[in-house]
């Protein structure tokens, strides 16, 4: 089914519809195991997850979150994280190296070999999802298997899912699935459900199907968007900086032409 | 005319300003190579991304103790502008059309005004630079705010810079041994340093 759209390098989206997870976490293991990451020792804080945030070699993660909502009924969520593989990605906007660009098919590629570690699409992730190893110096994150998808085949997770919580397709196939979702879960009572990402940093490549608001779930940024000091530091500060100092030299430089030289008074034949 | 000279600045205030000035320099270059994509060519000059990072940590530490010390050394004398600095200001100094300028003890306005920018954006620099070193640690949304302004020093140091060498150079004759040997004619020390020299003088007649 896929196959042709792939060899066609189409815009793809991973959809991730939270209302069918059901926390296995198929998915972290699949990911770790097709890019050989291994396990790290971990500690009990009381919660099922394991580990506490994202690392530089775990790419993706379900968050657990438990707790009481108005009614006093319990709930517990589970949500996917990763790379979100934005269109208007601030890691690539900031990075100084070309480590990071757009790959194929919508990726948010990260080239290891050109990382300098500066961090600086840690600082500007609207989702905060690089993370950075002191070990290596370099910064990593989901690849959205990148390898995998141009070579005919689903993301490591996706394969793994056991649920159907998790698909894989063209960007308007998947949007298409995902509004499907939102209405059937509207009419089973989950009247907040949305899709989440089609607006976004002009839209992701990973999208959420959520049954519940944005807010209530853990850690998820609401609304995400490229952080405004991030548009005023490549905006603003680059072309100002480089003009300032350009318009100075050059206005300098006409000065002397025009006036020429401040001389010391009696030399001017002055007093 | 060149056969009498004033000293201007002592070799302690030259050294000062070059383990500030170079540093800068260099920060302002390699600041641009790590901030901005289309710099790349440039980093090939130092080797590659990882020695622009090190050049601009070490540099950046050097800056800090030489900021200090600028500080510390020319605060007294520029470290503040009084009402005749202002209408130096607004008369641009004499420097963009004709015009009656008061006449400055050491330095004027233009000087003072850059060392108080140095000094106090310098100051922003250093705390926002030593906060980019631990930026893993630190909240992402302070962080790329500390990185904004610090992008702004480029235009706000570096423009000035731009001015400062101008007119430390080619713009006026003369200027550039105030910080080479220090040893000025008295004609130079008369014009652009008028009290000093007039102390300078009256010192040596009494």
């Amino acid at each position: 089914m896929a196959t042709t759209y792939m060899m066609q390098k189409k815009e793809m989206v991973k959809l991730v519809d939270l209302s069918k997870c059901t926390g296995c976490r198929g998915c972290q293991v699949a990911c770790k195991n097709w890019n050989q990451q291994p396990a790290a020792q971990t500690e009990n804080v009381g919660s099922f997850q394991n580990p506490q945030d994202l690392q530089h070699n775990t790419w993706t993660l379900i968050r657990f979150h438990e707790g009481t909502d108005a009614n006093g009924d319990m709930y517990w969520d589970f949500r996917k994280d990763g790379c979100f593989h934005c269109t208007d990605a601030a890691c690539v906007r900031v990075c100084p190296s070309g480590a990071l660009s757009y790959g194929e098919m919508g990726v948010v590629r990260l080239n290891q070999e050109l990382c300098i570690g500066c961090q600086y699409c840690a600082i500007a992730c609207p989702f905060d999802i690089p993370k950075y190893d002191k070990v290596t110096n370099k910064t990593y994150k989901c690849t959205l298997c990148e390898d995998r998808i141009t070579n005919d085949m689903l993301p490591a997770c996706v394969k793994a899912c056991p649920t159907g919580c998790l698909s894989f397709g063209p960007k308007e196939d998947m949007i298409a699935a995902g509004e499907q979702r939102v209405i059937a879960l509207k009419e089973m009572g989950y009247e907040s459900a949305s899709l989440y990402g089609k607006e976004y940093v002009d839209g992701t490549h990973v999208m959420y199907v959520l049954n519940k608001p944005e807010k209530e779930y853990a850690e998820l940024t609401v609304k995400p968007k490229v952080p405004v000091a991030v548009k005023l530091w490549r905006g603003v500060a680059k072309p100002l900086g480089l003009l300032s100092i350009g318009a100075v030299v050059g206005a300098s430089l006409l000065h002397y032409f025009i006036n020429g030289p401040k001389a010391p008074k009696e030399e001017e034949g002055g007093e | 005319m060149d056969k009498k000279t004033i000293i201007a600045s002592s070799a302690y205030e030259r050294t000062v300003h070059w383990f500030l000035a170079i540093p800068c320099l260099l920060l302002v270059l390699t600041g641009l190579i790590l901030a901005f994509r289309s710099f790349e060519p440039m980093a090939i000059i130092f080797g590659g991304y990882k020695s622009v990072m090190i050049v601009h940590r070490v540099c950046g530490l050097i800056f800090t103790g030489a900021l200090l010390l600028t500080i510390q050394l020319w605060y007294k004398d520029a470290g503040y502008l009084d009402g005749s600095d202002i209408e130096w200001l607004m008369k641009a100094g004499g420097y963009l059309w004709k015009a009656d300028i008061p006449e400055p003890y050491k330095y004027n306005a233009g000087q003072k005004l850059f060392f108080l920018t140095v000094a106090i954006y310098g100051a922003i620099m250093v705390i926002t630079g030593f906060l980019l070193f631990f930026k893993g640690s630190l909240n992402p949304i302070f962080m790329s705010w500390v990185t904004g302004f610090h992008a702004l020093g480029v235009m706000i140091i570096g423009g000035f810079s731009m001015v400062h060498i101008y007119l430390g150079t080619i713009g006026t004759e003369g200027s550039l041994h105030v910080m080479t040997h220090g040893k000025v004619s008295e004609a130079w020390a008369k014009t652009h340093m008028p009290g000093y020299y007039k102390e300078k003088i009256e010192g040596k007649k009494d």
